[in-house]
């Protein structure tokens, strides 16, 4: 046997044998190793606080005193569930009920010039009414 | 060598930042002076009466202040005659017409560069409340608002009638159909020789929604003629 052959083989055992002691010894030493801690990055997104919910008629949409170019509007807001809204306008009327999430949604009918919008909201037991002005005009600004 | 590199480098990145940032100021400059025009100059409408007029200028009375409105060039002046919509010129405003202006506002000038002047005509009003009474014989309704007046509202020929429920919304109505407690709204004119006293343009019925009915107002009952007799069958001759 050469020496080459010789000086392989002892090499061989040699990681053998670290091999083997790291599998006999090394589940007892792993819990003595201090341990490197990553920061912590939660992948679940932050809930948004819902809004609390009033018992007010609001019109979201149009804003007061804003000025269109289409006769067709849409008139959309929050109000109280479980109640009936009437959107009236200077030519026509929409009537449409509030969704669970206490939002409604209705369209009208613009005249050329001034409108006043009148929304009520109607339940059984109470009524309640906001206005908002809006002004239409088919030419261009 | 590594020293040098970099101090080239900043060199560089300085020389080459300078025009960049000249023009970022540049730019910052003209939108600060487009935000500042735009509101100085802004679009917006106004409606009032014309209380003076003159050949460049008109003043507006509104409800909060006197508006005073340029009359440009390029001006159109729109009336609905007869139902149409009808191009005027500005020697057709006078003082006392009810008027739109649409137009720029300027904000330091305090005034509204008009565009487009609209003259409205009667507007019709809107009411809303409870059917307290229906007059089958003279077609007219007594509605209680809700800010307590009653209202006699006659219904013409012309008038349209909406019926909505849950589960149809929205049908052609019919004077047949409004009952007492019944809530409505109604598109109008005033008649200007009654007080509280309307004539309907359009009825829009929801229906009772409180589920009462409201006690009707007794109608006078006419008393039969003294001079009316029952008359009596003759019996058949066997």
């Amino acid at each position: 046997m050469n020496k080459d052959a010789l000086l392989a083989t002892l090499i061989g055992f040699g990681i053998g044998l670290l091999i083997t002691g790291l599998l006999l010894v090394g589940p007892n030493i792993l819990p003595l190793l201090p341990k490197i801690q990553l920061p912590k990055h939660s992948l679940v997104t932050p809930t948004p606080t819902p809004t609390p919910k009033t018992n007010d008629l609001i019109i979201e949409s149009p804003l007061p005193d804003s000025i269109e170019n289409i006769s067709a509007l849409l008139v959309s807001g929050s109000a109280p569930p479980n109640t009936t809204i009437v959107i009236a306008g200077p030519s026509d009327e929409s009537v449409v009920a509030v969704t669970q999430d206490g939002k409604f949604a209705g369209k009208l009918t613009l005249v050329e010039g001034k409108n006043d919008i009148t929304v009520t909201a109607l339940s059984k037991d109470k009524t309640s009414a906001q206005n908002v002005t809006v002004y239409y005009t088919e030419e261009s600004l | 060598m590594i020293a040098e590199l970099f101090a080239i480098a900043v060199y560089a990145a300085t020389v080459s930042a300078t025009p960049s940032s000249q023009k970022l100021e540049d730019l910052k400059d003209r939108l600060a002076s487009a935000a500042s025009q735009l509101s100085q100059s802004q679009k917006r409408a106004v409606t009032g009466t014309v209380k003076t007029t003159s050949v460049s200028t008109i003043t507006v009375e509104t409800a909060t202040k006197d508006v005073k409105i340029e009359l440009t060039d390029t001006i159109k002046v729109i009336q609905i005659i007869k139902g149409k919509r009808t191009t005027l010129t500005t020697d057709d405003i006078v003082k006392g017409d009810d008027v739109t202006v649409f137009g720029d506002y300027d904000a330091t000038l305090d005034l509204l560069k008009a565009k487009a002047i609209f003259i409205q005509g009667m507007t019709p009003q809107r009411i809303f409340g409870v059917i307290t009474s229906v007059d089958k014989k003279n077609y007219t309704l007594t509605v209680d608002t809700a800010d307590g007046k009653s209202i006699i509202v006659d219904h013409e020929t012309t008038t349209k009638n909406l019926l909505w429920n849950k589960t149809n919304g929205t049908a052609k109505g019919a004077f047949s159909k409004y009952t007492v407690g019944d809530t409505v709204f109604i598109l109008e004119t005033p008649q200007p020789k009654y007080e509280n006293r309307v004539s309907a343009i359009r009825i829009l019925n929801i229906g009772n929604l409180s589920g009462v009915t409201p006690t009707p107002t007794p109608e006078p009952t006419k008393l039969a003629s003294p001079s009316a007799t029952a008359k009596t069958t003759p019996k058949p001759t066997p």
